[in-house]
């Protein structure tokens, strides 16, 4: 006889093996809403007030000291938030401040104001902990406390994320590029001033604890612009028209762009002195013919080509810069070298003249991605730096004027393949980087950075994978 | 477990006030769907069936609200549609392709060779637990189902069934002891199968 204690576990355990498909679940949810709106005429204002009025009346009944508090924090306290605004972790007003956040979350139904929301109360978060620092005394508790909101919000802003690429995925006929890529814009904007408050805090973290706290907050940080360059770069490969017909869209796209290449422009200077660096110490003390060789060698095709893009607008001015800072920096080192692609150069043009014409061509776009592929297909070796960072340069002058040629789909694309140079470069450079740059605290966590990334994005990918094999049990 | 209560209340509430609105509704939909899945899967022959009329049970409930402009017991509405919709699906379909209670023991058994009920006493394989489940009475079957499964309490039982709570506690120890029987039952005849 079996027995009866074990009868009912087993029948408790069926709770999570008889359960439906996560992915049909997902897409019945978007059909059946579909077909229960085309049902419903809402209006839209009187939709609003109801759907607030319900939350009130649910907070009456179900939560009466919550309601009590929100009636204090509605009526009578709305000095009280006002005044709390100001706060900080620790004082006595700040419990009101984070309550009426917390209410203000609940109030939004919107998902894209709600991850802009999640971002923005981070923001706030760090903006905290840098006013706590420069506090005389700050119990470093409190600081520790608020590096978990930061890390809280940010996480809830990607689950609003995932809500929003699900639903995406479920019904993409139904998705309002413009609200996307604009609320993108948004949360990206403040992601960068996040992190860039991160990095600066007066006096850095005390100890080792707070320093993972800060090396995980920008962590998240990263993940998250991650994603929301993800949702960007396929809502504009899925909307291709959105781009042309919105104005508000492009504008944002292009806001993004512009920050994404600013920052990768700036690394690539931080990591740029270090490859001259590196050059003089490899080569000064060597016999100068035979270290060089491999490195002209592959020079060469590299700026054959930066030199037909560069041709292919040789009146503009910010082509220069490409095949210019090229020549520089090997310029200071070899001088055979300069010479090498100084001949090149004036080949070039005679080599592909067909190509001189404002226009930018696929090709050439297709062809810079390419060389970024084939130069990351083995792991990068420091005789490869001055190779990256020529190519990194070109990607970004193909950016300025994918850009200003109102191509910006396309600039997303060599966005992408020049953080992937970037990353490759940091991982080679990172240890050589610490000692050179000014700030160390900036250089030490982004290194931990780095680290952590892999680390995490590794995670990520196995865990859905186990949940799959664990929910299809279904015969 | 008071936390999912809470949400239930407090979406079900929010819907009552506004029983028009898809969005409150499609929480209520991701809280029930697991559940009403599970309700009809332990009645009809697969997955696919299992979804179908799933969907349909959300359909209909939507439907019948937005006539009657009423929530009333919204759990006992979904579980008593989802247990009409799969009457009328047994009713549309031909009675031939139902397979009686032994003919899918046999089935399973032939795919799993003749240790298959020796193995499930001690393994207890959750499928074969699943098809003894299939060929309980109705009555027994959801009543195991929303107690142990579901982990309602008798007093909720009785709403979505529309019974006395006495009578779901009686019927729950009878379909519990049912099942077991069925269980050593099935251990004992194996041989019979070779």
């Amino acid at each position: 006889m079996i027995d009866k204690q074990y009868l009912i576990k087993q029948l408790n355990r069926l709770n999570e093996k008889v359960t439906p498909d996560r992915k049909w679940k997902k897409a019945q949810r978007q059909i059946l809403l579909s077909q229960w709106r085309s049902q419903v005429e809402e209006v839209p204002g009187a939709f609003q007030l109801e759907k607030e009025y319900a939350i009130f009346g649910a907070f009456r009944w179900l939560l009466k000291p919550v309601m009590m508090l929100l009636v204090l924090v509605m009526g009578s306290g709305y000095v009280g938030v006002w005044a709390s605004e100001n706060s900080l972790p620790g004082d006595l007003l700040y419990p009101i401040k984070i309550t009426s956040e917390k209410i203000q979350v609940k109030l939004t139904f919107d998902e894209h104001k709600k991850a802009e929301l999640h971002v923005e109360l981070a923001q706030k978060r760090t903006e905290e902990i840098k006013q706590l620092k420069q506090k005389e005394t700050v119990d470093s508790k409190v600081v520790k406390e608020t590096y978990t909101k930061v890390k809280e919000e940010m996480s809830e802003a990607k689950n609003t994320l995932q809500v929003i690429k699900d639903k995406k995925e479920a019904e993409p006929e139904n998705v309002d590029a413009v609200a996307v890529l604009t609320s993108a814009e948004k949360v990206d904007e403040a992601l960068r001033n996040i992190d860039e408050s991160l990095k600066n805090n007066i006096g850095g973290p005390v100890d080792d604890e707070e320093n993972q706290l800060l090396a995980d907050a920008l962590v998240g940080v990263e993940d998250l612009k991650a994603d929301v360059t993800a949702v960007v770069k396929d809502t504009v490969a899925e909307n291709p028209d959105t781009l042309a017909n919105s104005t508000e869209a492009s504008e944002a796209v292009n806001k993004i762009i512009e920050r994404e290449s600013q920052e990768i422009s700036d690394k690539a200077d931080i990591l740029s002195p270090v490859v001259e660096n590196e050059e003089n110490d490899e080569l000064v003390p060597e016999t100068v013919s035979e270290e060089v060789v491999p490195v002209v060698e592959t020079v060469i095709p590299t700026d054959t080509s930066a030199s037909v893009t560069g041709t292919s607008t040789s009146s503009s001015s910010s082509s220069a810069t490409a095949g210019g800072s090229a020549t520089t920096s090997t310029e200071t080192t070899v001088p055979v070298e300069t010479s090498t692609i100084v001949e090149e150069q004036t080949v070039a043009p005679i080599v592909n003249p067909i190509t001189v014409s404002t226009e930018i061509k696929d090709e050439d776009i297709t062809a810079l991605v390419a060389k970024v592929d084939a130069l990351l297909k083995t792991p990068l070796t420091s005789a490869q730096l001055t190779e990256a960072k020529t190519l990194n340069d070109q990607l970004m002058v193909m950016v300025t004027k994918l850009v200003n040629a109102g191509k910006s789909d396309k600039a997303l694309l060599i966005l992408e393949a020049s953080k992937k140079l970037l990353k490759a470069m940091e991982v080679l450079v990172a240890p050589v980087v610490a000692p050179v740059s000014t700030s160390t605290t900036t250089v030490e966590t982004s290194t931990v950075q780095v680290n952590t990334m892999n680390v995490t994005s590794t995670g990520v990918q196995t865990i859905p994978g186990a949940t799959d094999t664990t929910t299809v049990q279904n015969p | 477990m008071k936390g999912i209560n809470f949400q239930e209340n407090y979406l079900l509430f929010k819907f009552r006030l506004n029983p028009s609105n898809a969005e409150i509704y499609a929480e209520l939909y991701d809280l029930f769907i697991d559940k009403i899945y599970r309700f009809v899967f332990f009645k009809v022959n697969n997955q696919e069936e299992a979804q179908d009329l799933t969907a349909d049970v959300f359909l209909r409930v939507w439907q019948y609200i937005q006539e009657k402009k009423k929530v009333g017991n919204f759990k006992a509405l979904l579980y008593q549609v989802a247990k009409n919709r799969v009457i009328d699906h047994y009713r549309q379909k031909s009675h031939s392709d139902v397979l009686t209670g032994e003919e899918i023991l046999r089935e399973i058994e032939d795919s799993r060779g003749e240790d298959f009920v020796k193995e499930l006493e001690i393994k207890s394989e959750i499928k074969s637990l699943e098809s003894f489940l299939k060929q309980l009475k109705a009555e027994y079957q959801e009543v195991l189902l929303l107690k142990y499964v579901e982990g309602y309490s008798n007093g909720e039982i009785a709403k979505i069934l529309d019974k006395s709570t006495s009578n779901v506690r009686v019927l729950s120890h009878r379909a519990l002891k049912i099942l077991q029987n069925l269980i050593s039952e099935a251990d004992r005849n194996n041989p019979k199968y070779d």
